[in-house]
């Protein structure tokens, strides 16, 4: 018992700030060995800065830490990975190009004897199933974190970090990560720090949890003095007593359940009828005015391919959609904004704003050719500006500020925005929510709700089943590239939603089986 | 079957490359058998010897994801450095190895560090360098050309040892030296790494700025290198030794499939490139096309050649996704069929 | 007014560099620090102004063009082609800046098919544009680098005249930074290329039509590297395939040190202008000192080094400044 809960890391008063902005303040923390300590907060709480200055990637401007009671300073990674520590990033950063075995290897230095039986026997040990000799880009997501424990392995390491280690996985491979990190735990006695935001998971795999607000601790304790209610208010900004969930619940379950729903057999505004492109085929749905659709499955399951084809950002192969009673098959962006179609993308930072652009200009971005015939008139674009960050709450210094110096969740809210000056008649969201604060998803949720009662007509995909199920007038779940099932009203439930998911009827057997419920319709 | 020749073309560019320089052979011999004959090899790899070397150069900063613009001016200080050295009274032929190659060392070391420690991008530091070596020359030499180069030095690469010259048999060396840094030594793989994902490498600890100071050096050195074999094959060095040289060398590194987009292709491919590149000019020379159409006709092959390269790149891209896209439908339509 | 601020801070230090520059070269040679000298002097760098225009708008896209070179030697010869050939000047004329603008539409174009860096693109297309023209003046009868001469004194007198006491050059320079200035900092136009310079995926996803302003920049570009190519023609009173090969480097110094970003997404009309001004009269006074334009390359190339370094240490050291500004700021709360 001794052992196992030995102090290993200590990090006493960390202060961090980037551009000017405090990111870290004064934060003390405390890592023992046969422990996985959750570690959980906004985006924007300073999670990953706090991992990267343990793991060397930042240099902290205040505070220091040690290890095993040595004080240590690391200027680079590989001092940390020197002194067992070791850090798995949100995506794998695996070398696309090169082999496995060096993808393990690469920065190892030559200290170890026979590093190739090494990396073998760690293998087995996890029950991995890949060859060393494939290339990085070959393997699943899954695989690819694997590996990223292997590097830690290798080289000893005593703490090793997971950042958001689940938000790829479907839930067999999170199932086998979670066996893997508590055989890890316990035979190699071996510390994790686990972020996350998907808060239930906590409770399967932490032992301990720190809850960071703002760039500091607000609250750490063994994970059994928490409930899943207790973290998320503690997560929620200070004087707001209600939990996320619990407010958007009140929101679409309670007594406007009905108020915003469109009627049954209104008018269709869009209407998809077997369409078939790269990654998705067979897609059927339909959408009325004012409705909000929501549109799931499992990572991979082609919904943001299907959307980016009626975004006109990849075209169809094959299958008609047609919009206000007209055929529409739009060849580019240009031709779906035109008519009236507006998609926020699901990679907010590549393809969503421009971060070295100012709020204005991400504001203003899709909506100049609908405003400005050749010249820029300032005016103009200020209101624009306004307007939007007033009805969206963006938090800005000035409509000139640029926009990477937002949070987040202003970010979000700032492509959202963009997205609204188009003046859509569909909204097509592709996982609004995701990576953002709590405060600021319930801010979009309630613009969502707001903007379908100003008859815009939304179509939400999201991986998150309860923001589906808590939202959406109807639902349509996509499986391997294709709609499998559509949910109405009073069986919109997390059980039918999931089981739809992974192709199977709710209620039914294990067998893979899936539901061409659309063809009947 | 076939998409097992899709991924294998998707990873060894270089074997398109190969694919190119046979149909061109070919076409060309159709036309006029006769240039398909051993001494025209041999002739392309010693005409093509300096171009190899700077492509097998400028491929590993290009593989870090950084270009480097300066070859040509450095080319020409290295040499005009060393060929004044061989002007004076008694020259060693160490001291004047060590000039020369000294002088690209230095000169890509300067363009590593800019690039790597002073955060200046590097077709910009590159491009400054093009200037600035140029200039040099220019003030080092006052206009004037060197054109006294000791005889034995010039049979040096006039004499063939069993078939090659000298400048084959160095490079064909070098090459090897170079093929094997890369496959096995651990800096060569940091090459590789750092120019497939700069945030990954820093992660694994790998020393990214040394990396990329390494990789510019390297092309300074093989730079350094050729500049010895021009003054050796050329015998005088003009003031725009050369001008144009960075060009040739960034498009032979491209044609042998050397990614710009960082972290693939081999130097294998890159030599073959400048190889393709040195076969349309000889064939341009053979057929006595006249002087001014040789710019304009390797101008338009090369744009060709990439066009189609890239062409090419992309279907196979296509190909390989929609061979994805097959496979999820076989599977869902198999699955459907159980259940019916 | 902390955003105006920046704005106005590079331009002053160009304008400050200016000023030392006219004050050393003034001690040099008496000769230098007169007016209409100052005035006429741009004649002889008006082509790396004028390029270094569109060049703004390429690199605030993102981009880049490297054939600007080739195709002022190709303008120019062009139009001494069309000239010999027929006679009619203002025919000729045309004919260069139509080959300006065919040359930049086929990088634009070729950009856009291939998907390759445009480095590698305009790179391999210099090589076929100065081919083209140095193929072009052998047909003209002028082998190899002669020129084509015998202009008629309505050409000549484009970049040699002047009009109520100012050089045409000057006039023409002054319309055409009003133009760009407009241009990129007041249309829809300008606008595009600064969004599609900061994100290119993010452009396409907001619908802008991406293609279309990449290839109407580059046909720009062809056009004014044609201009400034007939410029140098009527100011050399020849026209030569080489004219202008010099000019790649020259006019993306200018731009760079101007205050454009070589990663797209900023870029200032004012900035490069001043910049050009800095680099074109350090050209003309290392000339007047006796230094040859081969010999110059040594400070052009330091000067490029030297300002982008500076820049990025500048940030650094500032930004390092304000952190720990901000953390002791959180501090005192």
């Amino acid at each position: 018992m001794d052992v196992q809960n030995s102090e290993i890391v200590e990090l006493r008063n960390i202060s961090k700030a980037f551009g000017g902005i405090p990111v870290l303040k004064n934060v003390t923390l405390h890592l023992r060995r046969g422990v996985i300590h959750g570690l959980v907060g906004g985006n924007g709480a300073g999670k990953s800065t706090l991992m990267k200055i343990l793991s060397g990637v930042y240099n902290c401007d205040k505070g220091d830490m040690s290890i095993n009671g040595q004080d240590v300073k690391f200027k680079r990674p590989s001092d940390a990975h020197a002194r067992g520590i070791y850090l798995v990033p949100q995506e794998p950063g695996l070398f696309p190009y090169l082999t496995i075995k060096e993808n393990v290897l690469l920065g190892l230095g030559s200290t170890l004897k026979d590093p190739v039986s090494k990396i073998r026997s760690i293998m087995e040990a996890l029950g991995c199933d890949f060859a060393l000799d494939q290339i990085g880009a070959d393997l699943t997501i899954a695989k690819q974190q694997q590996v990223e424990l292997i590097r830690g392995l290798v080289r000893e390491c005593c703490v090793i970090i997971l950042d958001e280690p689940t938000s790829a996985l479907t839930s067999r491979e999170v199932e086998a990560l979670f066996e893997m990190l508590r055989r890890l735990k316990n035979e190699k006695d071996i510390c994790f720090v686990y972020i996350t935001h998907r808060l239930n998971e906590l409770f399967d795999i932490v032992d301990e949890l720190t809850v960071l607000q703002n760039g500091a601790i607000i609250s750490q304790a063994p994970i059994n003095q928490y409930t899943l209610k207790k973290v998320i208010q503690l997560m929620v900004p200070a004087g707001n007593g209600n939990g996320e969930r619990a407010n958007t619940n009140a929101a679409s379950s309670g007594g406007n359940e009905d108020e915003g729903c469109p009627k049954e057999g209104s008018d269709y505004i869009l209407e998809v009828n077997n369409l078939s492109g790269r990654g998705f085929f067979n897609v059927t749905l339909n959408l009325r005015r004012g409705e909000i659709l929501g549109v799931t499955g499992v990572v991979g399951s082609g919904r943001t391919e299907f959307a980016e084809s009626v975004a006109g950002i990849r075209k169809a192969f094959d299958g008609t959609i047609t919009l206000e009673g007209k055929k529409f098959s739009p060849a580019n962006p240009q031709d779906s904004i035109r008519r009236g179609v507006a998609y926020l993308p699901e990679d907010r930072h590549l393809h969503g704003c421009f971060l070295e652009g100012t709020v204005k200009e991400n504001i203003s971005s899709s909506a100049l050719h609908r405003l400005f015939k050749f010249i820029i008139k300032k005016k103009i674009e200020v209101n624009l500006a306004k307007t939007y960050t007033r009805a969206l709450n963006i938090l800005t210094p000035s409509h000139d500020s640029p926009a990477k110096y937002l949070s987040g969740g202003n970010q979000q809210k700032m492509v959202f925005g963009k997205c609204l000056a188009v003046q859509p008649k569909i909204l097509i969201l592709d996982e609004p929510t995701r990576g953002i604060d709590a405060n600021a998803r319930k801010e979009i949720y309630a613009s969502i709700q707001q903007f379908a009662r100003q008859g815009v007509s939304i179509i939400l995909i999201s991986s998150d089943f309860e923001e589906i199920k808590n939202l959406s007038h109807r639902v349509f779940i996509m499986f391997q590239g294709r709609t499998v099932n559509e949910l109405k009203k009073p069986n919109i439930t997390l059980e039918n939603i999931t089981f739809s998911s992974f192709g199977y009827r709710a209620g039914a057997d294990e067998t893979e089986t899936d539901q061409p419920d659309i063809e009947k319709a | 079957m076939k998409q097992k020749l899709i991924n294998l073309i998707l990873r060894r560019p270089e074997l398109l490359t190969v694919v190119i320089i046979v149909l061109y052979y070919l076409c060309i011999g159709i036309v006029n058998p006769q240039f398909i004959a051993m001494d025209t090899f041999v002739r392309i790899l010693y005409n093509g010897t300096m171009l190899i070397l700077v492509t097998a150069g400028v491929s590993a900063v290009i593989i870090t994801k950084n270009i480097d613009a300066s070859i040509g001016s450095l080319l020409g200080l290295a040499a005009t450095f060393g060929g004044s050295y061989l002007n004076t009274a008694d020259p060693s032929l160490l001291i004047f190895i060590m000039i020369t190659v000294g002088t690209g060392l230095l000169g890509g070391l300067f363009n590593g560090i800019g690039v790597a420690y002073c955060g200046v991008p590097s077709i910009i530091m590159t491009l400054g360098t093009l200037a600035l070596f140029r200039g040099l020359l220019a003030l080092y030499t006052g206009g004037s050309w060197i054109d006294t180069v000791p005889e034995w030095f010039l049979n040096f690469s006039r004499i063939p040892v069993l078939g090659l010259y000298y400048p084959t048999w160095i490079t064909l060396i070098l090459l090897g030296v170079l093929i094997l840094f890369f496959g096995r030594f651990r800096w060569g793989r940091y090459i590789y790494a750092t120019g497939n994902s700069l945030d990954g490498s820093l992660l694994q600890g790998i020393p990214v700025k040394r990396t990329v100071l390494l990789a510019f050096s390297l092309s300074g050195v093989m730079t350094g290198i050729a500049a010895l074999i021009f003054t050796s094959q050329i015998g005088t060095i003009p003031t725009q030794a050369g001008v144009g040289m960075e060009i040739k060398a960034i498009a032979a590194a491209v044609i042998g499939g050397i990614s710009l987009m960082g972290g693939t292709g081999s130097i294998v491919g890159a030599a073959l490139g400048a190889v393709l590149l040195e076969t349309i000019s000889y064939s341009l020379v053979f057929f006595r096309v006249p002087g001014y159409w040789n710019s304009f006709i390797s101008g338009f092959l090369l744009l060709v050649i990439v066009v189609a390269n890239s062409r090419i790149e992309i279907y196979l891209r296509n190909e390989k996704e929609r061979e994805i896209d097959e496979k999820v439908k076989r599977r869902y339509l198999q699955l459907a069929e159980k259940t019916l | 007014m902390g955003s105006l601020k920046k704005y106005l801070l590079w331009p002053s230090v160009l304008i400050l560099l200016i000023l030392i520059e006219f004050g050393i070269f003034g001690t040099f040679s008496s000769r230098f620090l007169n007016i209409s000298n100052l005035l006429y002097s741009i004649g002889d760098f008006l082509y790396i102004a004028i390029a270094a225009l569109p060049m703004t708008l390429i690199i605030a896209s993102g981009a880049i063009d490297i054939s600007i070179g080739a195709i002022m030697g190709l303008g120019s010869i062009l139009t001494g082609l069309v000239w010999v050939k027929t006679g009619n000047i203002q025919l000729a004329f045309f004919a260069g800046l139509a080959g300006g603008a065919v040359s930049g539409f086929i990088n634009g174009s070729l950009i856009l098919m291939t998907q390759v860096n445009s480095l590698v693109i305009t790179l391999g297309s210099s090589f076929l544009f100065s081919g083209l023209a140095l193929t072009l003046s052998g047909l003209a009868g002028s082998t190899g680098f002669e020129g084509i001469g015998g202009f008629p004194d309505s050409f000549v007198n484009i970049a040699n005249g002047e009009v109520l006491g100012l050089p045409n050059p000057v006039i023409i320079l002054l319309g055409l930074i009003i133009l760009f200035y407009f241009i990129l900092h007041h249309t829809k136009f300008g606008r595009y290329l600064f969004l599609i310079g900061m994100s290119p995926e993010g452009a396409r996803y907001s619908g802008i039509p991406t293609a279309r302003v990449v290839v109407i920049t580059y046909v720009i570009s062809g056009i004014i590297a044609a201009f400034a190519g007939i410029m140098l023609a009527s100011y050399f009173t020849s026209a030569r395939s080489d004219l202008g090969a010099d000019a790649p480097l020259t006019v993306i110094t200018c731009t760079v040190l101007g205050g454009a970003s070589i990663y797209g997404g900023t870029g200032s009309i004012i900035g490069t202008t001043l910049a050009s001004l800095l680099i074109g009269y350090l050209k003309y006074g290392l000339q007047m000192i006796k230094i040859t334009s081969h010999q110059t390359n040594v400070f052009l190339g330091i000067v490029l080094i030297v300002s982008i370094s500076g820049r990025y240490f500048w940030e650094q050291i500032s930004s390092r400044h304000k952190n720990k500004m901000a953390l002791k700021h959180e501090e005192l709360l």
